[in-house]
């Protein structure tokens, strides 16, 4: 079953990302100089980051960053986000949200079960193990 | 100041299917670890998970068997966190748009009816399983067995409606019935296919705010979730006597000790950073799939302790007792085939053979005596060919050998004396052996006819029609 998707969202979509890639310049010769903005901007993303919000990122990804990387990486995350941000000033009222680019839906297997490795193949990407069970260092959190 | 329980309790259920949610890895139970496993559920770089049809199946099966309204569209989410039980560093859930929204579970509370609501329900996958340190090798390490990965669960949220330790059991209890009756899970709680945790929090009576709630994990059992929580009232009610604040975190049970103690965490907070899964596609269920879910759901618990109502005239108690299990109220609908009195089925049903059941640890369908066995040993008693008294001793004795009732009766003699010349014999016997208490009889304590009564029925090895004994006592006694 195929997901009913407006065919125009995605023509619409294209000449949005075609517009936002295209350098401002050239943006507003296209549009003629006097494009009308009815794109509001949403969030402002060129607020930098703090070195507090980096290193939280950094430990919630489980990262070990020096200071000199706390500064280098919140320079450039923000511009990251600084250009990601750009697609706020789409409008996007009248859009229902997607979760996939991909216009697919339904997509199923039946349930069967079947042994997939035969022998011990997961243990070859196992770089310690014990009776049967991966080994890990302690875990001492509960 | 008095003070209210508020709880609220999240339910993950294991559901029976045959693989897994994402990949075709076998559920199976007790494999050798980490033998139901692939690239796929150990969360190797590259592979794509699939969602199993079957689980989509019986999410919705126990939406409708709750009440719930379906989400016509639904989509996955991951949620990141890093745990040795979970290869991939993030489980594959459901966060804003869950399968199921809004539904209600009734309860019996006090013989009156009490709504429950449910928040939601979502689909997710099971963690893997990790053994510490002394358990297996060496202290110093963990070890982990990815059978369990990828296994499909589905979480039950319910509203902050529940108001005792008493009312989560048996919350969890119709909980139960209900997904036995859809036949989702194996229910199995030793295996943890039904697992609780319950949001607890305290507040004074009268006052509408919610107190600050603590999460409670750990509990093993539906007794040990009542107990947990009774525990944890206690604590808070405790802690704001002495003029403390209740800390929101999350506590652990300890059943061998009875208490519960707070999750040694790290000081940075979950953050799971839910984002929706681009590996899945999203799910639409249209009105035609939930017609046919809907029309393979059984009679659901609820109707039928309606219908056994009706029907059979039991009481509510009687009807919901039996309700409780399917395979019970099936064992009750064919004793009670062509019955004149339904109710005399139902109390031997939760008299006799609920306590053969229990003590045996056995399900309705193991047990010897078949319904029509029940049904046969009844008839016996209404047609007087034996008494009510000795049917106990037919029961036991079906129990034991496996016997129809009626061959026990001839092998053992168990025919009821109805005759009156053989029970008056036994009657005036019993008076002359007991001159004393006819003495006291003739002074006026009357009560002494149950004595009498008894000693004829002992006469008799309890084979006495007792009605007849009665009308021949007071006809001789004058």
């Amino acid at each position: 079953m195929l997901q009913d998707v407006e065919p125009n969202y995605h023509v619409y979509l294209i000449r949005r990302i075609k517009w936002l890639v295209t350098p401002r310049k050239k943006r507003l010769n296209a549009a003629g100089g006097q494009r009308k903005r009815h794109i509001k901007v949403k969030r402002n993303f060129n607020m930098k980051l703090t070195a507090e919000q980096v290193r939280r990122v950094a430990i919630l990804a489980k990262l070990r960053i020096s200071d000199e990387e706390v500064e280098q990486f919140s320079n450039q995350l923000s511009s990251v986000l600084e250009n990601i941000g750009q697609l706020n000033e789409l409008d996007t009222d009248a859009v229902e949200p997607t979760s996939h680019s991909v216009s697919l839906a339904n997509v199923f297997r039946i349930d069967q079960a079947e042994t997939v490795f035969t022998e011990d193949a997961w243990k070859e990407n196992a770089p310690t193990q014990y009776l049967g069970h991966f080994k890990v260092p302690k875990i001492i959190e509960e | 100041m008095e003070y209210e329980p508020v709880i609220g309790l999240e339910v993950h259920v294991q559901l029976n299917t045959k693989s897994k949610i994402f990949c075709k890895c076998s559920t199976s139970f007790g494999s050798e670890p980490n033998k139901n496993t692939c690239p796929v559920c150990l969360g190797m770089p590259g592979v794509l998970p699939v969602l199993n049809k079957e689980v989509v199946d019986k999410a919705i099966k126990v939406g409708l068997a709750t009440n719930c309204a379906i989400s016509p569209k639904t989509k996955f989410d991951r949620k990141n966190y890093f745990y040795p039980d979970l290869p991939k560093g993030y489980q594959i859930s459901q966060f804003d748009m869950p399968i199921c929204k809004k539904g209600r579970i009734d309860i019996l509370l006090k013989n009156k009816l009490k709504s429950i609501g449910l928040t939601r329900i979502h689909m997710e996958e099971d963690a893997g399983k990790l053994l510490h340190g002394d358990n297996l090798g060496d202290s110093h390490s963990s070890y982990v067995d990815l059978n369990r990965t990828g296994v499909p669960l589905i979480e039950i949220v319910s509203e902050p409606d529940i108001r005792s330790a008493a009312e989560a059991k048996i919350y969890l209890e119709k909980l139960k019935t209900i997904l036995e009756y859809v036949e989702v899970s194996d229910c199995n709680m030793e295996e943890g296919s039904i697992r609780c945790d319950a949001n607890v929090s305290i507040r004074p009576v009268g006052q509408k705010e919610f107190g600050t709630r603590t999460e409670l994990k750990n509990m093993n059992s539906f007794r040990f979730v009542q107990k947990g929580i009774e525990h944890e009232i206690e604590r808070q009610t405790q802690v704001l006597k002495d003029g403390g604040m209740v800390i929101q975190e999350t506590r652990l049970y300890d059943s061998n000790r009875d208490i519960t103690f707070p999750m040694r965490s790290k000081e940075e907070a979950h953050d799971y950073r839910y984002f929706p899964e681009p590996d899945l596609e999203p799910v639409l269920v249209d009105k035609s799939w939930i017609k046919r879910i809907s029309e393979s759901l059984p009679e659901l618990p609820d109707a039928k302790k309606d219908r056994f109502m009706t029907n059979y005239g039991l009481p509510e108690y009687d009807a919901s007792v039996i309700t409780s299990s399917r395979s019970l109220a099936h064992y009750f609908e064919e004793a009670a085939k062509g019955v004149k009195s339904p109710k005399t089925v139902s109390n031997w049903v939760m008299g006799e053979v609920m306590r053969v059941l229990k003590e045996d640890n056995i399900e309705p369908d193991q047990l010897v005596v078949k319904p029509v066995m029940l049904r046969q040993m009844l008839e016996l008693v209404e047609s007087e060919v034996i008494s009510g008294k000795i049917a106990k001793t037919v029961f036991e004795e079906m129990i034991k050998t496996g016997d129809d009732p009626e061959t026990i009766v001839d092998k053992k003699g168990l025919v009821q004396i109805t005759d009156i010349s053989t029970i008056e014999e036994e009657v005036k016997k019993v008076i002359e052996a007991n001159p004393k208490q006819l003495k006291q009889y003739k002074e006026g304590k009357t009560k002494l006819l149950g004595f009498f009564i008894g000693q004829v029925m002992k006469a008799t090895n309890g084979k006495a029609n007792p009605e007849v004994v009665n009308k021949i006592l007071k006809a001789i006694l004058g």
